[in-house]
């Protein structure tokens, strides 16, 4: 609906559709100019706790009525060229586009006879500050997280990368929430078929309210089925930063502390921000240790079913005795005993995230400890089950990535049953489709499994550390391996500080 | 098809490596020794000569990155081959099949009924050839050469196990061993699949860089594996065993700890056999397609693992089945060598006449 000139029709309609006073931190503020000698009905409008009331009081309210106008422009003119002194001023003609601001912190202010309405960004709610990231925690590395305000967070972002040619282009996510939405790139160096792709996704997008960089995740990625994530998320803007300088593409969204990186393959999620840190024989050993970790996550209940069920004599003799021993008085089936374990083991990890963190503490002895011992002692289980089902999720803690976790945990399950149907046949019958389908996977056109399985995508991630002078540098791609100019190095970095 | 894909040397090179030596791990190299005895390894150098003599007459007449089975001029010619290829792959899985499940059911499975782990092994196979061709493809980029790495912790974990004097005499039964050659050499026939796979190649790979890569893993693999087999088992019983390979493995003892890694040896040489059999009923559909002018081969993807199913249950024991397969040998030897040598040939004239 277009704004009229009368300035009754639009407050009755500001009313209306704000629902004033129904709507307690809707303020609507009439007041008068005065200009050449007359006067002008004027109001404003705006949320309270959104806004910065001081920047209203000195910008909008004392501007209009302290300075006398001068000059012979018209009335439009001259408020917005000479009486409001705010540094973002828009003048829009719709109701939908001034609602739509100031749902966003904006002050709309309407003056009789003049058909449009001036916004002003005054925005000034209360907001998280810069933290340290809380799923993301490093020894060694930047310890700050993004906070959950967008801007702030492309800040973060544009001060470790310093580059003009870093593009932030704004996005408007959901038809009723027009969440703001940042797509962070280095033009020139990300590819463009890529940033067309995602441009194209998040335009696409059709929904009323977006509010989460997980539903937004969800919305762009690639299978929707996959059990593996196809994009990063992180809360860290260092990691945002070099994903970047690598060509990766980045999306930030407002009202969420986490930014998400594409496009990625497996190895990316096994990574963590602290790797680059270290030195590269720690990073490795690190990463190697990881891996071990994964693999003993997805596969070690399955394999100790199948060992026990199917093939024993891969179990030294001894410990075969033992292991029966301690099985003799459980009334449960190994699967069963196993599935049941690990199902609590679920339920205990679900419950310490959920607790407040003052009983988390508590929750683990009660849990782990407590009912670990009492279900041995009971013979609902055996020590070797616990051994086992521990390790598993100590293994699984290990994964960087929170989702490849989920996905970890679930097709542990689908494991533990072909363990248990079939032996090793069943388990190498899930680890072949498994990898069937990672190799057939991408990410935003970037095969899952790069560059193991397709050896033209060298550019995405690798499995190991490099030495620090073999690290890939857009900007000084061969000279500092060689040692040529390496005096200007520090001048000409890009590395994050 | 994935019109779109295409796969580098290197993931090539993996997938023809993997096809032929897949054999290895199953009862091949007993076929060896029942024939050569204490010359098996003899037997192995002589077959990789042969093969060496076949890669580099493709080599030298294979110049185009087209299909083989569209070298030909004449469209019933065309079909006729590309139904000969398709029966070949599909009688040539059966035994695989066959010898898989059976060397399974012996080697882990004891318990368990022939039927049930020849059904798990085939769906797995069928979900990998209908995820495409892609995706086989890349597998092998993982399982080939973790399969290399197992036969070369075989070979480490052997050699103390080895007994010298099993390879005297060294030409085991004299004269009468060198006819078997021509059999043997059925080996190589695998290389038949690169002829049809080409074309999805990248544009800089070509089948000279990939046929003879290919051929060093596969005869250093095959001479590695028949050294270790003779030089461990005495030659009056290694033609006897159905896998030979596990058999070698038994014999491996990390001390106290993994007293027999046997187990989890075949975890890897299964990742070797799913991904042979996937590639194979791939190619099988993709030729059947062709025959029918299919847009999809997918459909007759389940149609040939049905007719897989069937015809690997027809041997009635292990033995019919040794029987069976290296009776195979022979149209194996004529469809996947000479017909298409034979055929590369006639294009090569007909080439040279147009010039």
């Amino acid at each position: 609906m277009n704004i009229s000139s009368h300035i009754e029709t639009n407050l009755e309609h500001i009313k209306v559709a704000m629902s004033i006073p129904l709507s307690a931190d809707a303020i609507l503020r009439e007041f008068a100019i005065i200009f050449k000698d007359k006067k002008y009905k004027a109001f404003l409008i705006y949320y309270e706790g959104m806004v910065t009331s001081t920047r209203i009081d000195d910008f909008i309210m004392q501007s209009l009525h302290l300075i006398p106008p001068k000059g012979d422009d018209d009335l439009k003119s001259t408020i917005s060229e000479q009486l409001l002194s705010s540094n973002q001023l828009k003048m829009f003609n719709t109701f939908e586009e001034v609602f739509g601001m100031v749902n966003y912190g904006g002050c709309a202010v309407f003056v009789d006879t003049v058909n449009t309405c001036f916004l002003l960004d005054v925005k000034g709610w209360e907001r998280r500050g810069v933290s340290e990231p809380v799923s993301e925690n490093v020894i060694r590395g930047p310890q700050e997280g993004f906070t959950g305000t967008v801007r702030i967070n492309t800040g973060m972002v544009r001060r470790l990368v310093r580059q003009e040619k870093l593009i932030c282009e704004g996005f408007q996510l959901g038809k009723k929430s027009k969440t703001p939405c940042n797509l962070m790139y280095i033009k020139g160096h990300a590819d463009n078929k890529t940033v067309s792709e995602i441009r194209r996704r998040m335009n696409a997008i059709d929904t009323d309210f977006l509010t989460d960089s997980g539903e937004l995740e969800q919305a762009i990625e690639d299978f929707s089925y996959f059990p593996s994530p196809q994009i990063l998320s992180t809360e860290r803007p260092d990691r945002v930063a070099n994903a970047l300088l690598e060509g990766k593409v980045a999306v930030l969204l407002d009202g969420t502390p986490y930014a998400l990186i594409m496009p990625i393959n497996a190895f990316d999620l096994i990574h963590t921000p602290e790797d680059r840190a270290l030195r590269f024989p720690y990073a490795n050993l690190v990463r190697i240790m990881r891996i071990i970790a994964l693999f003993i996550s997805l596969l070690l209940p399955a394999v100790f079913v199948a060992m026990c069920n199917f093939h024993q004599e891969t179990i030294p003799v001894h410990l075969l005795f033992a292991i029966s021993a301690s099985r003799r008085s459980v009334p449960f089936t190994l699967i069963t005993e196993l599935i049941l374990f690990e199902i609590a083991f679920e339920i205990i990890r679900e419950a310490s995230i959920r607790i407040p963190s003052s009983a988390g503490s508590a929750m683990g002895i009660i849990g782990g400890l407590i009912i670990g011992q009492a279900a041995i002692e009971a013979n609902i289980v055996s020590p070797i089950v616990i051994i086992i089902v521990a390790l598993t999720g100590i293994g699984s803690f290990t994964i960087p990535s929170y989702s490849l976790t989920f996905a970890y945990r679930i097709l542990k399950y689908i494991y533990i049953l072909l363990g248990a149907t079939s032996g090793f046949l069943g388990i190498t019958f899930g680890i072949i489709i498994h990898l069937v389908m990672l190799c057939n996977s991408q990410s935003l056109g970037v095969p899952f499994l790069a560059p193991f399985s397709d050896s033209t995508a060298n550019t995405y991630g690798r499995l190991f550390v490099k030495p620090i002078w073999k690290r890939y540098s857009y900007t000084r791609p061969r000279k500092w391996a060689k040692g040529v100019n390496s005096t200007k190095s520090s001048t000409e970095s890009t590395q994050i500080e | 098809m994935e019109t779109s894909t295409k796969f580098s040397n290197t993931e090539l090179v993996f997938v023809i490596s993997n096809s032929v030596i897949s054999k290895l791990f199953l009862v091949y190299p007993s076929a060896f020794a029942a024939l050569g005895a204490s010359a098996s390894i003899l037997l192995a150098f002589l077959t990789a000569l042969e093969g060496l003599i076949f890669t580099i007459i493709t080599a030298k007449l294979y110049k185009s990155k087209t299909d083989i089975t569209q070298l030909t001029n004449n469209t019933f010619v065309k079909k006729v081959f590309a139904l000969l290829l398709a029966l070949l792959f599909v009688g040539n899985q059966s035994f695989f099949v066959r010898s898989v499940a059976e060397s399974l059911k012996i080697s882990i499975l004891p318990k368990s009924p022939l039927v049930f782990i020849t059904l798990i092994y085939l769906a797995g196979v069928l979900i990998c050839s209908h995820t495409g061709l892609k995706a086989i493809v890349r597998a092998h980029s993982f399982v080939t050469p973790f399969t290399i790495i197992l036969v070369f912790l075989l070979l480490f974990s052997s050699i103390k196990n080895f007994e010298y004097y099993n390879i005297f005499p060294i030409i085991g039964y004299g004269s009468k061993i060198f006819p078997y050659l021509a059999i043997l050499s059925a080996y190589f026939a695998d290389f038949i699949i690169l002829m049809l796979i080409l074309p999805f190649a990248s544009e800089k790979a070509s089948y000279k860089k990939i046929i003879f890569p290919s051929y060093i893993i596969s005869s250093v693999i095959l001479i590695i594996i028949m050294a270790i087999y003779t030089l461990t088992i005495p030659y009056s019983v290694s033609g006897t065993f159905f896998i030979p390979v596990y058999r070698i493995a038994q014999y491996i003892n990390y001390h106290s700890f993994m007293a027999r890694m046997e187990s989890l040896f075949t975890i890897g040489w299964m990742l070797s056999y799913f991904l042979t059999s996937a590639t194979y009923i791939y190619i099988a559909s993709m030729l059947t397609g062709r025959l029918f002018n299919s847009k999809s081969y997918r459909p007759y993807m389940y149609v040939i693992t049905v007719l897989i199913f069937l015809i690997s249950m027809i041997p009635q024991n292990t033995n019919q089945l040794i029987k069976w397969s290296n009776f195979f040998a022979v149209p194996r030897l004529v469809a996947g060598m000479a017909i298409p040598v034979l055929i590369l040939i006639i294009h090569r004239f007909r080439e040279a006449k147009k010039h």
